[in-house]
């Protein structure tokens, strides 16, 4: 069974008649890395919020299943504690949110759904310490509030940390490469990389081919107005990287016409 | 706030329980009472000056958002003269614990019931260099009592000091830092009249001395009473009071208190107001930096929910130079309730090279909630940092998807961001941090 299964999804914003996503499939099956490729404006992270839970779109047509349930009818919570787990493009900043207290009040929450009994505070401190290693992510930042002053890598690592603490399903990364240098860039891929294993799926969203060289995908699909336009090995990626989005886009624009 | 001032033809049909009031008050105030002739004076002194002013109305630009016409209809009766002692002994067992700050080492307690010292239920631990003096007992407490002279600008503290019916008065000598905290409890009982009380305390820090005092003020659920308390803190040269005050009053209650901080050269008084209970809610809180290099920390935290309506009123007084005044008023407001903050800074002209900030953060949880917030900035001096800002938000939504995208549920979340915007990092006693933060949960969580 597909971990994830979005089928011909149309969506648009709420109170406005214009369609974001027309159309959208995609199947994830467990262990397999995708990436949606598309530039600004072709609907990757409207796809990346509603895939989340977050409000403020209507979903008109087409369905989401993921490990075999309607995702659109649970809440966020209940996602995330289902196992998805959804990487931001911009971390929000959490003032008076201590990053440590929050992290184990999500941890045991998921725990919770799946009948796990609740971790101690000190089994957490030493489980979150090897995380934060991972990500390269200093203890001084843990005991900080969420995101708060940190430097734009500093959030998007504490994205990838967040998702190593919580060991979700299925992940995806709504452009977590944006904003990175390239030092940034591979420690955010290593730690990303040492997630992957047979029963996990990724959701990769991404502007530039760059990401995809560090976390090398199985499947790339091109993302251009609302729709996949291809979809193909991660050779794909290479290939929108040398002839351009313009070049896809006017292909789209021959078939739609045709 | 001499401005208060009403002529007594305007006045109008007023029910006159506060003259009868003022007459039992004479009984508790008669020879017998041992109170120090300087602060009988200053009774006289509020009985006329009560007299001229009356109870404010909303045309009076310092009470426009607060309407005091429930508590002048009244009736009250004076708690002090009316009550019998010992049978309510249950109640005030229960709202004693529910008041009282766990987690501290060690306190010195002292409760009043109906706005009369409590000597069964207070505890004092003795210090070598402090003094506890209680009004109507043996030397009567402390001259200082009223000095601030509060009690001739403004209608409230002129009641109050009219009706004076006690006070316990804290002196802590020169150089000494007191190791107890001061845990002070103001309990209104449950009786057959609606009364009014009026518990005062002063406390004088000599020269290079601390302490901490935490006052709470708390009635039976459900009754109706008007409470007018008074706290006098004085700082001496180099002195530190941290002042604390938790209200938790009945949802019936009406509440005017009466604040006033007076820090000496390079004093420190850390004031902070914490307002929870009560209908009808106001503080009259002052910081009076009257010495060089003086420090006034003056914040507060209202949570309401229902209809409850808290109105705080301040004014940092910058008098001397070379001082600094912090004010930072936080308000949590659910159903319809309503906040309301007018924050006055003045700067006199000596008041060279003063600092003084000021902040008012208003989060507004339902749509039929609302906050007035009204800064005043009076400055005389022209080498001054004067600041103030004023917010009024939501919830934010992004920050609470981003709480429930990792799994945290909706109420949780909320509670998450509730308490993070609650937060107030000035507050140094941990038992105090602690008793907040679940008093704040508590008022989250009851069902409106």
């Amino acid at each position: 069974m597909s971990l994830l299964k979005i089928s011909d999804l149309h969506a648009r914003i709420e109170g406005d008649g214009r369609e974001i996503l027309k159309g959208i499939s995609i199947e994830i099956n467990p262990g397999e890395v995708h990436a949606i490729m598309g530039v600004n404006g072709s609907g990757k992270s409207t796809l990346a919020s509603i895939l989340g839970g977050k409000g403020g779109y209507d979903v008109t047509s087409g369905s989401v299943t993921f490990d075999g349930k309607d995702l659109l009818e649970m809440d966020p919570e209940i996602r995330a504690r289902e196992g998805l787990f959804l990487a931001f493009q911009y971390p929000v900043e959490l003032p008076g949110v201590n990053t440590t207290y929050f992290l184990r009040t999500a941890l045991n929450a998921v725990r919770e759904h799946r009948g796990q009994p609740q971790i101690s505070v000190r089994e957490f401190a030493t489980f979150v310490k090897e995380k934060a290693k991972l990500l390269e992510l200093s203890d001084e930042l843990l005991q900080r509030a969420v995101n708060e002053g940190f430097s734009g890598g500093e959030k998007k690592r504490n994205e990838v940390f967040q998702m190593a603490v919580l060991e979700p399903k299925l992940a995806i990364l709504d452009e977590t490469d944006s904003g990175l240098d390239i030092d940034a860039l591979q420690t955010v891929a290593q730690g990303v990389n040492r997630m992957r294993s047979a029963e996990r799926g990724m959701l990769v969203i991404t502007h530039y081919q760059r990401l995809l060289n560090y976390i090398v995908p199985d499947v790339v699909h091109v993302m251009i107005d609302g729709r996949i336009v291809q979809s193909g090995g991660k050779e794909l990626a290479l290939e929108l990287e040398q002839r351009g989005y313009n070049d896809f886009r006017n292909e789209v624009r021959d078939t739609v016409s045709a | 706030m001499s401005s208060e001032v009403r002529k007594l033809t305007e006045s109008g049909a007023q029910s006159d329980w506060a003259g009868s009031a003022m007459d039992e008050a004479r009984k508790l105030q008669g020879p017998q009472s041992n109170i120090p002739a300087k602060v009988m004076e200053r009774v006289k002194e509020a009985r006329s000056a009560w007299c001229k002013v009356l109870f404010p109305t909303p045309k009076l630009e310092a009470w426009k958002y607060t309407n005091t016409d429930p508590i002048a209809r009244g009736p009250f009766v004076l708690a002090a003269t009316c009550k019998p002692s010992k049978d309510n002994e249950l109640e005030v067992a229960h709202l004693l614990d529910r008041a009282l700050i766990k987690g501290f080492e060690r306190t010195s307690q002292i409760v009043f019931v109906d706005g009369v010292f409590s000597a069964r239920h207070s505890k004092l631990v003795s210090e070598p260099g402090v003094a506890v003096l209680r009004l109507l007992e043996g030397a009567g407490g402390s001259e200082n009592i009223g000095n601030l002279g509060q009690h001739i600008q403004d209608a409230f503290s002129a009641l109050a000091t009219a009706l004076l019916s006690d006070c316990v008065s804290i002196s802590v000598s020169p150089g000494y830092e007191a190791q107890v905290p001061f845990q002070i409890v103001h309990i209104t009982t449950t009786a057959a009249v609606d009364t009014v009380s009026t518990p005062r305390i002063r406390v004088d820090a000599g020269d290079n001395s601390r302490v901490t005092i935490v006052e709470s003020h708390i009635g039976a659920t459900g009754i109706r009473y008007l409470s007018l308390p008074i706290v006098e803190l004085a700082a001496e040269a180099g002195a530190c009071i941290d002042y604390y005050k938790i209200q938790l009053e009945s949802e019936q209650a009406f509440y005017v208190a009466g604040v006033t901080a007076i820090q000496c050269r390079d004093a420190h008084i850390r004031t902070h107001l914490f307002s929870f209970g009560g209908a009808l809610v106001r503080n009259n809180a002052q910081a009076l930096l009257n010495g060089s290099g003086s420090q006034a920390l003056l914040n507060g935290l209202s949570v309401l929910s229902g209809s409850q309506h808290v109105d705080n009123a301040t004014l940092i007084h910058h008098i001397e130079p070379n001082a600094e005044s912090r004010e930072h008023f936080k308000g949590i407001y659910r159903d319809s309730s309503k906040g309301v903050f007018s924050g006055t800074i003045t700067v006199e002209k000596r008041a060279q090279k003063t600092n003084a900030f000021q902040s008012n953060q208003a989060l507004l949880l339902s749509p039929d909630a609302s906050i007035e917030s009204r800064p005043q900035l009076k400055i005389w001096a022209d080498d001054v940092k004067c600041t103030h800002g004023a917010t009024v938000g939501q919830l934010d939504a992004d920050a609470l998807f981003y709480l429930r995208s990792r799994g945290i549920g909706e109420q949780e979340a909320k509670a998450f961001l509730v308490h993070a915007f609650a937060v107030l990092n000035s507050v140094n006693a941990e038992p105090v941090k602690v008793r907040i933060e679940q008093l704040i949960s508590e008022k989250l969580e009851a069902k409106s």
